[in-house]
C-alpha cells in the first residue's frame, strides 16, 4: 500500500504522510510545530494563517528558499529544511536575543558603530552575512522563463462583471446581477472557506443541528444562495483562482497554481472576505495559536488530524461553534473560552456535549509549553490587571483558536485606487466614506467601478451583524500588558 | 519564563514595544515607522500588521482611527516569481491617466 | 525630532529650503555648518517621500563627461565618511557598478569613457564578456559583448541618508516641518521677501528650491520657468536573501540596472521608452503597472537567470525631473535676489545631492564663484552650451 503514502526528506528524516496534505501540516503531524525562527529574535513560528500570506512557515523546499508550507502539496522525494541560518544574527546570538528585549534598541543598525568610518566598514561587512533570510537556488535549479506553462485560461473577456470571492456575499452579488458574471474564488467550492466549512458541521451534526442555531440559520442561508447562483447558468464559478494583484485602471492579475493570467473589468465585485486577527498581547505569535479562517483550511483542505488533540477555542460566535462542532466531529478534546455573552442556545449544548467551558475570564498572553505546547493566560474579566485581585488560570492546549472579528481584505481595492481608512468597529481598513453602510461603491478614473461588500467591509452575511456599540465581537478584549 | 514579547510585525520581528519607541524618536507616520522599524516591510506585505500598527498609531498621536494615514499598499498582493511574471506577455503600455484627457 | 503637523512655523527665517529628501536636506546640513542660523525646510509630505525614498539608491563614478566624473567621485568620498560624519548610518557598501553592453557599436565608448575615467583616477576597467564572471558568477553573458567595472561605485539606502541628515540638521538647529505645502511666494524689487505656506506665512530673504519633480512648479511661483519634464519611473524589491550579488548590474542596452541591498533584497528597474514626459504634478501618477514587472522580469532573466524563483515583494513608482541635456541646474537668477534651486537632477539626485548640497551652500554664504555650478546654471540652455552624457541608462 505504499502509494498512499507520500515521503519526503527533513532533516535527513524520512517522512511518510497521506498525499494530499501540505508540507506543513505533514510535519505537525509528525510532531514538527515549529517550521521557522523569527529573524531577529529567533522566536520559535509555527502554522499561523495556513493561507501563505505570512512568514511563519516559510522554509527551503527543493533547494528554493521562502516557500510558503501551508500551501505546497507533499510531493514523492521532495526536501524541506528549515531556513535557520542565523537570519540576522546568527543562531547563538537568537538565543540571548530571545530573552533580552533592550540589548538591541529599535533602529539600533542606523545608530550603532558609525564612527570612526573604518569601524563603520567593519560593521557593515560583517552584518552583510547576517541579513537576509534563505539563500538563493543554486544554478542550474532555475526555470528558464520561456519554459513555464501558463494554462490558466486567459480569454475572461466576455465578463464585464466580476466577483472576487465566492462566500455567501459573492454569491449574493452574483444572484442580484442581472447580466452574467464571473465569481473567482480561491477555493475550489462555492460557498467560499466558511461555506465549506459550515456544510460539513450541518452535515455532521444531523438532527443535533437545531442546538446549534447559529450555524442552522447560517447554513440555510448559504444553502438557498447556492441554489439561487445554480439556477442562473449565465453566471461562472471558477474556483482554485485568486487575485494577486490590482493595477490601474481596471487590471487584475490571477494566480492558480502556478500560473498567472490578467483580465480587465468594467465591474468588480470585491467580496474577498477577511483575515484572521489574532490581536495584540505577549506570545501573540507562538506556535500553535491559530485563526478559525486558517483552521478551517487546515482541517477540510489539508485533513489535519485532531483526534485526541486538546484545542482551546476563544470566542463566542459563529466562527468559535463552528471550529468547536468540527473539532468535536474529529475527535478533538474541546475547552471553550466564552469571551462575550449570548449564543445561550449554543451553550447548553456544549454543556451537554461536555465540552469544557471557562467564563468571566479573557486573554492575557500566551507562551509556548511542553513539547509543541501552548499555555494560555486568562485574567478575570472583573478585575482589573493591576488590581490585587487579579485572578488567573492557565489552560494547556495543542493549538489554540482565537475567533474574532476578522481584519477586512482591502489590498486589491487600494491597488486599484480606493481609499481606505481604518474604522476599528469593522475589523480594519474599510473604504473612505463607506460610513455604517455595508456596500461601498467607487469609481475608478476611467469610469470602471468597484464595489466592496460582505466581511471585506467588516460585515458578515452569515447572521446580521448587531449595530455597532451593542456587540464588540469575539475579539479577545485587549491585552493585560 | 521567557521574556513576553508582544509582536506587532512577524515577517521583520517588531514589537509593540520597539514601535512606540520609534514614535517617540520622532517618526510619527506609518510611512516613516514602517521604514524605520521594518513593520510591514516583510513578506506578508503587511497583511498581518498594517490595522494593528495604525490603530496603535492613533492612540500615540491621540487621534482617531480613520484619521491615520494608511501607507500605500503596492503590489502584488503575494509574492511572485521573476520566472511567473516573466511567463505573461508585455502589456501595452497604459498611459497616465490625466494625460487620457 | 520632527514637529507634527499642528505646529505653526516660524514667522521668520534666515532661509527657507522647500524639500526634504537628500538635496534640500543635504543643503540644510552645509548651510547650518557654514554658521547660517534659522534654516526652515518644508516638506509637502514626509522626509523622502519624493524621488529620494522612491530611488534605487546606486552612486556610481561611470560617466562619459569630465564634469559627471568629477561631480560624481566627490560625492563617492563624501558618501564614504557619511555615516561617520553624520553619526548615522547609511548603509554605503561599495559593490561596483557592472556596465555592460549588448552592442558591438557601443565598444569605442566604454573604451574612451574607461580612459576618461582613469585620468580622473577613477578605477573604471574594461571587461570582455567572460570577465564579467568574475564580478557576478552567475551572468548570463551569452548576448553581452563587453562591459566596464568601477569596484569604487556604490550603493545606499536612501531613506537612512536623508535620515541621518534630519537628525544631523537638526542637531545643527534646523527646523523640519512635514506635512506642509507651499502656497505662495512673495519677491518685491527684484528680492525674496516671504514663502506663505499652508501652516503660516515665513518673511526670509532666502528661498532654495529643492522640490525635484516639483520644483518647476515652485520656481513658476516667482516667475522663473524651467525647462524641467517629469518622468515617471517604475522600480521593485524582491524577498530577502543571503548575500550572492556584490555590484549593481546596469545595462546600457535595454536600461535594466538591478543590485542586492543590505538588507538582502534584489532592488533593480527598468526604464521604459513608452513614458511620456510630463509638465508638472497635475499629471503625475506614481501608480504601478504590471508591464513594468512582466519587463523588468524577463530583462532580468535574461542576464541573471539564477533568479527565476526568486519572488518579487512589491513594486513602486516615482518621478524623474528631467532636463533637456539630463544634467542639474544649479545656482541662482540673475535680477532675483535670494532665489536658488539644486533641481533637474534627472534620475542621478541621490548620487550627486550632498556634493552639490555643499557646493551649493558654499555658493549662496560666499556669493564665490564655482566653476561646477556656472557651468550648471539655468542660462545653459539660453547659451547653447550643452554637453551630453552618454551613460544615462535606467
Amino acid at each position: 500500500m505504499s502509494s498512499d503514502k507520500v515521503t519526503f526528506d527533513f532533516k535527513g528524516k524520512s517522512i511518510s504522510c497521506r498525499p494530499g496534505t501540505s508540507v506543513a501540516v505533514a510535519l505537525w503531524e509528525e510532531g514538527v510545530r515549529v517550521l521557522s525562527h523569527s529573524p531577529k529574535y529567533g522566536r520559535p513560528r509555527g502554522i499561523s494563517c495556513a493561507r501563505g500570506q505570512c512568514t511563519s512557515c516559510l522554509m527551503r523546499v527543493d533547494g528554493v528558499p521562502n516557500i510558503r508550507t501551508c500551501e505546497t502539496e507533499v510531493r514523492d522525494g521532495m526536501t524541506v529544511e528549515r531556513q535557520d541560518t542565523g537570519a540576522f544574527y546568527g543562531a547563538g546570538m537568537q538565543k540571548i536575543l530571545a530573552t533580552a528585549d533592550n540589548l538591541f534598541p529599535v533602529g539600533f543598525y542606523y545608530k550603532w558603530f558609525t564612527r570612526p568610518t573604518a569601524l563603520n566598514r567593519v560593521f557593515l561587512d560583517m552584518i552583510r552575512p547576517l541579513t537576509g533570510v534563505g539563500r538563493i537556488p543554486e544554478p542550474g535549479t532555475e526555470l528558464k522563463a520561456d519554459g513555464l506553462s501558463n494554462s490558466l485560461v486567459t480569454d475572461l473577456g466576455d465578463f464585464s462583471k466580476v466577483i472576487v470571492g465566492g462566500g455567501p456575499a459573492g454569491l449574493a452579488a452574483a444572484v442580484e446581477s442581472s447580466g452574467p458574471v464571473l465569481v473567482l474564488d480561491e477555493h475550489h467550492e462555492c460557498g467560499g472557506q466558511r461555506g465549506t466549512a459550515l456544510r460539513e458541521a450541518t452535515t455532521a451534526l444531523g438532527n443535533r443541528l437545531e442546538r446549534f442555531p447559529v450555524l442552522a440559520n447560517s447554513g440555510r442561508r448559504l444553502d438557498g444562495l447556492i441554489k439561487d447562483f445554480s439556477a442562473r447558468p449565465e453566471h461562472t464559478f471558477l474556483g482554485g483562482v485568486r487575485a494577486v494583484a490590482g493595477y490601474p485602471p481596471n487590471g487584475l492579475l490571477l494566480r492558480r497554481e502556478n500560473d498567472l493570467a490578467t483580465m480587465n473589468f468594467r465591474e468588480l465585485v470585491w467580496a474577498a472576505g477577511a483575515m484572521d486577527t489574532l490581536g495584540l498581547f505577549p506570545g501573540n505569535d507562538t506556535p500553535g495559536l491559530i485563526g478559525p479562517r486558517a483552521l478551517y483550511r487546515l482541517l477540510l483542505r489539508d485533513g489535519l488530524d485532531v483526534a485526541g488533540r486538546q484545542v482551546l477555542i476563544l470566542g463566542n460566535g459563529i466562527d468559535s461553534w463552528l471550529s468547536a462542532v468540527l473539532l468535536a466531529e474529529r475527535g478533538a478534546r474541546i475547552s471553550l473560552v466564552i469571551t462575550e455573552s449570548g449564543y445561550h442556545t449554543e451553550i447548553s449544548a456544549a454543556i451537554d456535549a461536555k465540552w469544557q467551558l471557562t467564563t468571566g475570564f479573557k486573554l492575557a498572553s500566551i507562551r509556548p509549553h511542553g513539547e509543541g505546547q501552548l499555555a494560555a493566560t486568562l485574567v478575570s474579566r472583573e478585575s482589573s490587571p493591576s488590581g490585587p485581585l487579579h485572578s488567573h488560570l492557565q489552560l494547556e492546549a495543542d493549538l489554540a483558536i482565537i475567533c474574532g472579528q476578522g481584519k477586512p481584505t482591502f489590498d486589491i481595492p487600494f491597488q486599484l485606487g480606493i481609499d481606505m481608512s481604518l474604522q476599528q468597529d469593522r475589523g480594519g481598513f474599510i473604504p473612505t466614506g463607506a460610513g455604517e453602510s455595508s456596500v461601498f461603491s467607487g469609481r475608478l478614473p476611467d469610469g470602471a467601478t468597484v464595489a466592496v461588500v460582505g466581511e471585506a467591509i467588516g460585515e458578515t452575511v452569515m447572521e446580521p451583524i448587531v449595530p455597532p456599540g451593542k456587540q464588540k465581537n469575539g475579539h479577545p478584549e485587549g491585552s493585560a500588558q | 519564563m521567557s521574556n513576553p514579547k508582544t509582536i506587532l510585525c512577524r515577517c521583520e520581528d517588531v514589537t509593540l514595544e520597539e514601535f512606540r519607541e520609534a514614535f517617540s524618536e520622532g517618526f510619527s507616520e506609518l510611512e516613516s515607522l514602517k521604514r524605520y522599524t521594518g513593520t510591514g516591510t516583510g513578506f506578508c506585505q503587511g497583511k498581518g500588521c498594517m490595522s494593528e500598527a495604525a490603530a496603535e498609531l492613533a492612540v500615540l498621536r491621540n487621534i482617531p482611527p480613520e484619521k491615520v494615514r494608511l501607507t500605500t499598499i503596492r503590489p502584488p498582493a503575494e509574492p511572485l516569481t521573476f520566472g511567473q511574471l516573466a511567463s505573461l506577455d508585455v502589456p501595452e503600455f497604459q498611459p497616465a491617466r490625466e494625460e487620457e484627457r | 525630532m520632527i514637529p507634527l503637523s499642528s505646529e505653526p512655523v516660524p514667522s521668520t527665517a534666515d532661509a527657507v529650503i522647500v524639500g526634504a529628501g537628500i538635496n534640500g536636506l543635504a543643503t540644510a546640513y552645509e548651510l547650518a555648518g557654514l554658521g547660517l542660523k534659522n534654516i526652515v525646510v518644508i516638506e509637502k509630505d514626509y522626509i523622502g517621500s519624493g524621488s529620494t525614498g522612491r530611488c534605487g539608491g546606486g552612486i556610481r563614478q561611470q560617466w562619459t563627461t569630465e564634469e559627471n566624473i568629477r561631480l560624481a567621485q566627490e560625492s563617492v568620498r563624501m558618501y564614504e565618511g557619511m555615516s561617520a560624519e553624520l553619526g548615522y548610518q547609511v548603509f554605503f557598501r561599495q559593490g561596483g557598478y557592472l556596465m555592460v553592453t549588448e552592442s558591438e557599436d557601443d565598444l569605442p565608448a566604454l573604451r574612451k569613457a574607461v580612459e576618461l575615467q582613469n585620468i580622473c583616477d577613477v578605477p573604471t576597467e574594461f571587461l570582455q564578456p567572460d570577465e564579467c564572471l568574475k564580478i557576478v558568477p552567475d551572468l548570463d553573458i551569452s548576448h553581452i559583448k563587453g562591459a566596464t567595472f568601477c569596484p569604487k561605485d556604490g550603493t545606499a539606502y536612501p531613506f537612512a541618508v536623508v535620515w541621518g541628515y534630519a537628525r544631523a540638521c537638526h542637531r545643527r538647529g534646523v527646523k523640519i516641518f512635514i506635512r506642509s505645502k507651499v502656497t505662495e511666494v512673495t519677491a518685491d524689487q527684484g528680492e525674496i521677501r516671504s514663502v506663505v505656506t499652508d501652516r503660516g506665512t515665513i518673511s526670509t530673504p532666502l528661498l532654495i528650491n529643492c522640490a525635484g519633480p516639483w520644483a518647476r512648479s515652485l520656481a513658476a511661483m516667482v516667475g522663473v520657468k524651467l525647462p524641467n519634464r517629469q518622468e515617471r519611473h517604475e522600480i521593485m524589491v524582491s524577498e530577502s536573501l543571503k548575500p550572492f550579488l556584490d555590484p549593481m548590474v546596469i545595462s546600457i542596452s535595454n536600461g535594466i540596472y538591478f543590485s542586492q541591498s543590505l538588507r538582502g533584497e534584489i532592488v533593480g528597474g527598468i526604464g521604459d521608452p513608452a513614458e511620456p514626459q510630463l509638465e508638472g504634478p497635475e499629471s503625475f501618477d506614481t501608480s504601478s503597472g504590471l508591464r513594468f514587472a512582466v519587463r523588468f522580469a524577463k530583462a532580468l532573466l535574461a542576464y541573471y537567470p539564477r533568479a527565476a524563483q526568486v519572488k518579487m515583494m512589491r513594486q513602486w513608482a516615482g518621478m524623474y525631473d528631467v532636463t533637456p541635456d539630463h544634467r542639474p541646474i544649479l545656482g541662482g537668477i540673475p535680477g532675483l535676489e535670494g532665489y536658488f534651486h539644486i533641481c533637474g537632477f534627472s534620475g542621478h539626485g541621490f548620487m550627486l545631492g550632498p556634493v552639490t548640497g555643499r557646493r551649493m551652500a558654499q555658493f549662496i554664504t560666499t556669493g564665490r564663484s564655482d566653476k561646477i555650478i556656472n557651468s550648471l546654471s539655468l542660462d545653459r540652455f539660453e547659451r547653447g552650451d550643452i554637453q551630453t552624457d552618454a551613460f544615462v541608462v535606467g
